[in-house]
């Protein structure tokens, strides 16, 4: 009995995560009306119908998203040693500024952010707004402090006498960073990036102040657009989202085992 | 039949367009603040791709809620415009003159400014109305049979005890929202100066929730939660379009007015070409062939007497001059001055509870 | 910089190389900084000047928008509520999310990184068609009111949306994915001989649990959690949509202001204080871990 817990407790909670994912799946198949469930009846007519506008969109999303997961890696990573491993006044202080970004509405930060870039335009005559740039480091305000926060929870448990060995067998600083500390936080690392871009897809304010024009995110497109055509065609774009990541990563675990990205002690 | 003659009259202007001025050229791009969705594209296909072709100036489209145009406009008060031009709800517009963010228009620069409908026209010389459209009753046919209803006939009716959990009102974040506020506010023998009469009567609806969006309000009427709700003619229009079993019913006591107005953003270097794209907005073409695919009713008079020969088309909006005169109007200059005493208490009296 | 500050770090007491990690914390501060700190700093600055109109503020200082928002127990009870959201979300993100961890740190399924991937898929799906796809299922003649109802186990459909429950609902299955995967990362680094150990000394699995496996992934406890309050209690588009706007916690209420009311001050006032009481809870919760002798 106690055998069978553990795997159905983690069976329902699946359900649960993927209920309302199939849903829409579900719903973007529908011939009738779009949340009328059960379906009455099958199409494929909505994917048909998907605006070009939302194709360049997920274009946007996918450059905004990969660039802010990476640039926050390269930011955070650093971070969340020196937050781990120093031992300084305020250190504490500084750890929880650096979650303080996840704590201020987005939107909050997007009308700052639009404020901001005007003022930046005055200064330097750069201008941020409506432009892939101005998405990143708009998604980079949260996708570092998820960096931060997944690697020093990755670090906690580190045996740091695997680096002092590597520098005793004669490595560099560098050579022990990479081939020693890296290996070991990759699993959290890799969570880290996941989240930051998994929430630049997700965020609406931020890209609907930051963007705008060509510049327009999936979700901005999604959220302008339901206002007055809520139809299969929007649940087939999610929907389409939903299906390339399923292929990528059955296509990542059979390249190179998805192992690989989330370590595995196994 | 509507569909195919917009149709050919567009393909036959583009033709001609395209004949004559092939080489129009410009190096400007305006940059119009829209709604987004079809909206956006119904604007695209008959007011901008039809002005680009004739004039070779750009248009590009930025969407979003009138309310975070409005923001953007403030926040860049004093520098360049974020855009040229903006399309805005009535009572965002009034807001927006209010802050000095909006450029008034001569009428003689947009000539087309003389065919529309006087309730239109903007007194004080701003932006003009492009489309009205009207806020009134939708209700679930299906659910009102089973439960026995009557259909709902005026404001009044929706405070029927057997409504209370079952209805849905318009949060008071949208146009729907400062509507039925005013309509309560009658109702309770006050007027736009007295949130305080409206809220207390809506405090009494026992709303099931508040709805901020018609594709939430699609879910709840397609889950059966909510029933009935006070709402926008073309939005439900398009919900009935889709196969649900709606209603959408002016009560005998006035449907509210509203309009969509669009208008040239003060500090705009473009100021030429944004007034001639207006010219587009209102030109008949334009006009007909937004309200066919966004069902909103044109502004411009001169197309009474097409859209009286459609009635499926024209019972879903303000058609006729004397559908126009019919629809209450709101004050919303004084709606505005008093409206954060009436979130406050909405958020107090009517949230909360 | 970096690995020589680690091998510094490493090869010293701890008390004779104290900023070094400053140098490397430096950058990535700047960077947060510039594109988070000073916008949001321009903004809040508003909250202690006079409001003159939509969206406009006089030059004149006050801190009457602070003073009006402590003295209102309104307010206050708003504060509570949107806390009270937080706890409770970590809390079912914890209880749920801490078994599917741990089965998904100790498996060793072909099926693992299909079922990591059905993790993240709530977050594949933008928040409103998300928070709109949960209508069908929670909604009155949704399906879990049609189950319930139909293996007898209720007569009247339960309200599961447009209240404080649907917000709880659908917060925590939009967060559940940050909580598995911090805790995954965490339990895997947790050698399961230690749980052989303790089991082989006589020790039930709940004792295991409480004296072994807890306390070595604690600090994937601590981050997940504060992930998850942070996220939750800054959260809009699920507490307004499955909230029905019924529920009014302290980022709807600033969306509020911001967005329709357009009474800055008052928006940049709940933000400057919501933003206070976070980073207090938080420092509070690093302080504890602290003690515990490890960073959190």
């Amino acid at each position: 009995m106690r055998r069978l817990a553990l795997p159905g407790i983690v069976f329902a909670t699946f359900i649960f995560l993927a209920a309302p994912v199939l849903i829409v799946v579900v719903a973007s198949f529908n011939s009738g009306a779009v949340l009328s469930f059960p379906p009455t009846g099958f199409t494929t007519r909505w994917y048909e119908r998907i605006n070009p506008l939302f194709l360049h969109a997920v274009y946007v999303s996918l450059v905004v998203g990969l660039s802010t997961a990476f640039l926050s890696t390269v930011f955070g990573v650093p971070a969340a040693l020196a937050l781990a491993r120093g031992r300084y006044a305020g250190r504490d202080l500084l750890n929880s500024l650096c979650l303080s970004p996840l704590m201020v509405p987005a939107l909050v930060t997007g009308v700052a952010l639009y404020q901001f870039s005007l003022a930046v335009w005055d200064v330097t005559g750069i201008g941020l707004g409506g432009t892939i740039p101005g998405l990143v480091l708009g998604h980079m305000t949260f996708g570092i402090p998820f960096v931060i926060r997944a690697v020093i929870a990755g670090h906690a448990r580190f045996d740091r006498a695997l680096e002092e060995a590597a520098r005793n067998l004669g490595a560099t600083p560098l050579e022990t960073f990479w081939r020693v500390t890296l290996p070991v936080l990759q699993p959290s690392i890799v969570s880290g990036a996941i989240f930051a871009f998994l929430m630049s897809l997700d965020d609406v304010p931020i890209a609907l102040f930051v963007g705008g024009g060509d510049a327009t995110t999936l979700p901005v497109r999604i959220f302008t657009t339901v206002e007055f055509d809520f139809g299969g065609d929007i649940m087939a774009v999610a929907s389409l989202i939903v299906g390339a990541s399923v292929v990528l990563m059955l296509l990542l675990d059979r390249l190179v085992g998805l192992e690989q990205f989330f370590g595995s002690r196994h | 039949m509507i569909r195919r003659i917009l149709g050919v009259a567009l393909a036959a202007v583009l033709l001609t367009v395209g004949m004559n001025t092939a080489n129009a050229q410009s190096n400007v791009t305006l940059r119009v603040a829209c709604y987004g969705g079809s909206f956006t594209a119904s604007q695209k296909k008959y007011a901008a791709d039809l002005y680009t072709a004739r004039t070779g100036v750009k248009v590009e489209f930025i969407d979003g809620n009138p309310s975070d145009h409005l923001a953007k406009l403030v926040a860049s008060r004093g520098r360049e415009a974020p855009f040229d031009l903006v399309y805005l709800d009535d009572n965002v517009q009034i807001a927006a003159i209010q802050a000095g963010v909006l450029e008034k228009i001569r009428p003689d620069d947009v000539p087309n400014m003389k065919l529309l409908y006087d309730q239109a026209k903007n007194k004080d010389g701003y932006g003009p109305a492009m489309i009205f459209f009207s806020v009134a009753i939708a209700y679930n046919v299906k659910k009102f049979e089973e439960a026995g209803l009557p259909a709902p006939q005026s404001w009044a009716d929706l405070w029927n005890p057997k409504l209370a959990g079952h209805i849905g009102v318009p949060t008071l974040d949208n146009t729907m929202g400062h509507a039925f506020l005013v309509a309560a506010e009658y109702l309770n023998g006050g007027n736009e100066s007295t949130p305080e009469k409206g809220i207390a009567k809506i405090a009494t609806l026992k709303a099931q929730s508040y709805p901020q969006s018609s594709s939430v309000v699609e879910a709840l009427m397609t889950s059966g939660d909510v029933w009935v709700i006070p709402w926008m003619n073309g939005r439900t229009w398009g919900l009935i379009d889709k196969g649900q079993p709606l209603k959408f019913v002016i009560p005998t006591d006035g449907a509210f007015a509203g309009y969509t107005t669009i208008d040239v953003v003060k500090g705009t270097p473009h100021e030429k070409e944004a007034l001639a794209y207006i010219n587009y907005v209102l030109d008949p073409l334009a006009q007909l062939g937004q309200a066919n695919e966004v069902p909103y009713g044109p502004t411009n008079k001169v197309l009474a007497p097409v859209l009286a020969a459609y009635p499926k088309l024209a019972q879903k909006f303000p058609s006729s001059p004397e559908d126009i005169a019919k629809l209450r109007t709101i004050d919303w200059v004084t709606f505005n001055k008093v409206y954060p005493q009436a979130v406050s208490l909405w958020n107090r009296e009517v949230v909360s509870k | 910089m970096l690995a020589n500050g680690s091998a510094l770090a490493g090869a010293r007491p701890r008390s004779a190389a104290p900023d070094v990690w400053l140098w490397v914390l430096l950058p990535t501060l700047a960077v947060l900084g510039l594109i988070f700190g000073l916008p949001l700093a321009d903004l809040i600055a508003v909250s202690v000047h006079e409001m003159t109109g939509p969206a406009q503020v006089g030059d004149a200082l006050t801190l009457e928008h602070y003073r009006a928002f402590v003295t209102d127990p309104f307010f206050l009870v708003m504060v509570v509520r949107t806390f009270w959201l937080g706890f409770l979300v970590v809390a079912f993100c914890l209880a749920i999310g801490y078994p599917v961890a741990y089965y998904l740190a100790r498996t060793t399924s072909r099926w693992r990184g299909m079922a990591l991937f059905l993790v993240i898929s709530p977050l594949l799906v933008s928040a409103i068609v998300r928070n709109i796809g949960w209508f069908p299922i929670l909604g009155g003649s949704g399906v879990v009111n049609w189950i319930l109802m139909s293996i007898g186990l209720i007569d009247e459909p339960l309200r599961l949306i447009s209240n404080f429950t649907g917000v709880v609902i659908g917060l925590v299955h939009a967060l559940l994915p940050l909580m598995i995967l911090t805790l995954t990362t965490v339990i895997q680094r947790v050698e399961p001989e230690l749980e052989e150990a303790a089991a082989n000394l006589g020790a039930g699995p709940a004792l295991v649990f409480w004296r072994v496996l807890l306390p070595l992934s604690l600090p994937g406890v601590v981050a997940g959690s504060l992930l998850v309050f942070a996220m939750a209690i800054s959260a809009y588009t699920t507490p307004a949509i499955l909230g029905g706007n019924r529920v009014l916690v302290m980022s709807t209420y600033i969306a509020q202001q911001f967005r329709t009311v357009l009474d800055y001050p008052a928006g940049g006032t709940a933000a400057a204080l919501l933003l206070l009481f976070a980073a207090l809870l938080t420092l509070l919760a690093l302080r504890v871990r602290t003690k515990g002798g490890e960073a959190g």
